[in-house]
């Protein structure tokens, strides 16, 4: 038999490419129709949310390690690009690179240790030293502790990535995340997104076949951090005030975490669903309970953990995918078991 | 290309002359938790040949293996794979070096397809080339697995699996295949495949060492055996011997 394959790991893209494009289309025109400033913030947490979900989804989704404590990586982000900015005066286009290469960095240092445990463990693992970080910070003099930095209000435009209008917030953050997604595209098909998937399902077998277990979770949570970090210098030219609290608190890596399981973890697009369904819940319910006091949103968060947890395991991308199969005409899985065959 | 026909019968190679071992293990101990699993196995394997080890559950076949892959510590002793020692090269590191194990209970990606589960096999290589052949010997020779390479491996039969774990073994290009319990869940019609795919195996030039409870069988296509016990090799010789032996007629084929 000739099956004429080639080892190629190009998939057919023409129908996915147009529905991407068209969706790209739709979000660059978006905030033309839509120009009250409140509603434009509101796609703009849409889309910081999707980006910090779909760079999480690449080591918590693909490679299977669950990181609680992504909140690291953001804080480490906000606070280069700050510094940078308040100290020495550079631009925030250098700073967001530098904040993104500090956060591998320590990603490096952190998952050296902590990935020589496993499931829960490493998890754990994270959550603590996002904590201890977040502590560390706010007792750092230099870094103004618990006060917090607030950039300076008295330069603007692009150069220093500070803006009066939403408008140019809403296009940076944009970019990001097609950047992140990007990446994140490259990964999945390389062999690099191959080994990764391997580490998550079968370890054991990862490791028969040559792949070193702790490079490629190291790489996976380094581009993870990087990609983390750049959102939360975003985050801070866009409040222009940044605290231990609002960077570093462990709300933030759980709900990093929540949008890519919520959506469907270890699919490109799942992180984006997410981000869209968690972010419009957390925005009406802020309206809704403004008056209630704090803490909704984790009432709201773990609400959410339990309905995933019991009803879709796979997100909601994949509870999408289990009503697509049992719609009327759909196509049978292609499970099907025949005799086997040797050739003589 | 080489065709994948076994019409003629096949005869053990030529022993080749010392020196020319593909693999030397010497005296190594390995323990789980302190509890030791292997306390002194050595064996030797020259270029070309098909060699079994074999013994009852629990005597330490599949530490052994583990063990020179490189999954499992070593607690003394050393491994050389063609003459050079790689008792300290980390499991991946070993594999790039030739020396791959296709292990106990196939260990698929149940969720990746056939030939995702192939390429996986594939990327330790950089000769296109060679990846290419041997991807088209492994459709060859299981056109079910060709037939089904967008098929999602868990939904393979035994039988299935175990070729397609088999061929993504050989797909990183080993110099040396070890394989773990290869008829081990697989239907009983296609046990006689599996062991047909191994004499093919050895004829593209590749150095096997096989761990089967399936004793009869393994030593009846084996240049060599070597029986262990309780950790240790308590006999070896070609397989003939050790299939007209008493002892192991007595102990594992219920003779």
């Amino acid at each position: 038999m000739t099956t004429g394959t080639t080892l190629s790991r190009k998939a057919p893209i023409s129908r996915k490419a147009m529905g991407t494009g068209a969706l790209l289309a739709l979000a660059a025109v978006l905030p033309l129709a839509i120009t009250e400033p409140s509603q434009q913030n509101f796609l703009i947490l849409i889309l910081m949310g999707a980006q910090m979900g779909v760079a999480w989804n690449i080591v918590g989704g693909y490679a299977g390690q669950v990181s609680l404590g992504h909140a690291v990586f953001y804080g480490i982000g906000a606070y280069t690009s700050t510094m940078l900015l308040t100290t020495l005066g550079l631009t925030p286009w250098i700073g967001a690179l530098a904040g993104g290469l500090l956060a591998a960095l320590f990603a490096l240092a952190m998952g050296w240790p902590c990935f020589r445990l496993k499931g829960h463990y490493f998890a754990m693992a994270t959550i603590a030293v996002a904590e201890i970080m977040q502590i560390l910070v706010t007792n750092s003099d230099f870094l103004e502790g618990a006060v917090g930095l607030y950039l300076p209000m008295d330069r603007g435009g692009w150069g220093w990535l500070i803006f009066l209008s939403k408008l140019p917030y809403y296009y940076i953050i944009l970019g990001l995340l097609v950047l992140t997604v990007l990446v994140s595209w490259a990964i999945e098909r390389s062999h690099i997104g191959y080994y990764f998937r391997a580490i998550k399902d079968e370890p054991e077998a990862a490791r028969a076949l040559g792949v070193s277990l702790t490079r490629y979770k190291l790489i996976a949570l380094s581009v993870s951090a990087f990609l983390t970090a750049m959102g939360g210098s975003f985050y801070a030219q866009k409040e222009m005030f940044i605290d231990p609290g609002s960077v570093f608190a462990g709300t933030i890596s759980i709900k990093i975490a929540l949008i890519a399981i919520l959506g469907g973890v270890g699919r490109l697009t799942g992180p984006v669903l997410g981000a869209v369904i968690l972010i419009t819940i957390e925005e009406y319910s802020r309206t809704l309970f403004g008056s209630t006091g704090s803490g909704t949103d984790m009432i709201i968060y773990a609400a959410m953990i339990i309905l995933v947890a019991v009803f879709s395991p796979s997100g909601v991308l994949g509870l999408l995918g289990d009503l697509r199969r049992h719609l009327p005409g759909a196509k049978p899985a292609a499970v099907k078991t025949e005799k086997m065959e040797v050739r003589p | 290309m080489l065709q994948p026909t076994l019409s003629e019968p096949v005869r053990p190679v030529a022993v080749a002359p010392q020196g020319e071992a593909m693999l030397q293990v010497r005296n190594i101990q390995s323990s789980y938790r302190r509890v030791p699993a292997i306390r002194d196995v050595s064996l030797t394997l020259n270029r070309g040949e098909i060699v079994a080890l074999v013994g009852g559950n629990g005597n330490g076949k599949s530490t052994t293996l583990r063990a020179v892959a490189g999954l499992n510590a070593l607690d003394g002793g050393s491994v050389l794979l063609k003459g050079q020692d790689i008792s300290s090269v980390s499991a991946h590191e070993r594999v790039k070096r030739g020396l791959v194990l296709v292990p106990e209970g196939r260990r698929l990606f149940p969720r990746l397809t056939v030939e995702q589960n192939l390429m996986l096999g594939g990327f330790t290589t950089s000769d296109a080339a060679k990846r290419e052949e041997t991807l088209q010997f492994a459709y060859d020779t299981f056109t079910v697995l060709g037939e089904r390479r967008k098929q999602q491996a868990g939904t393979l039969s035994g039988g299935e699996q175990q070729m397609l774990a088999m061929c993504r073994g050989l797909m990183s290009q080993p110099d040396l295949l070890m394989l773990d319990e290869p008829s081990w869940g697989v239907a009983p019609k296609l046990v006689t495949r599996i062991f047909e795919t191994i004499q093919l195996i050895r004829r593209r030039g590749i150095t096997v060492l096989l761990v089967e409870q399936n004793v009869h069988r393994a030593l009846e296509i084996a240049d060599r055996g070597y029986v262990i016990q309780t950790g240790r090799v308590v006999m070896e010789g070609s397989g003939q011997d050790l299939l007209g032996n008493d002892e192991v007629r007595q102990a594992y084929l219920g003779m």
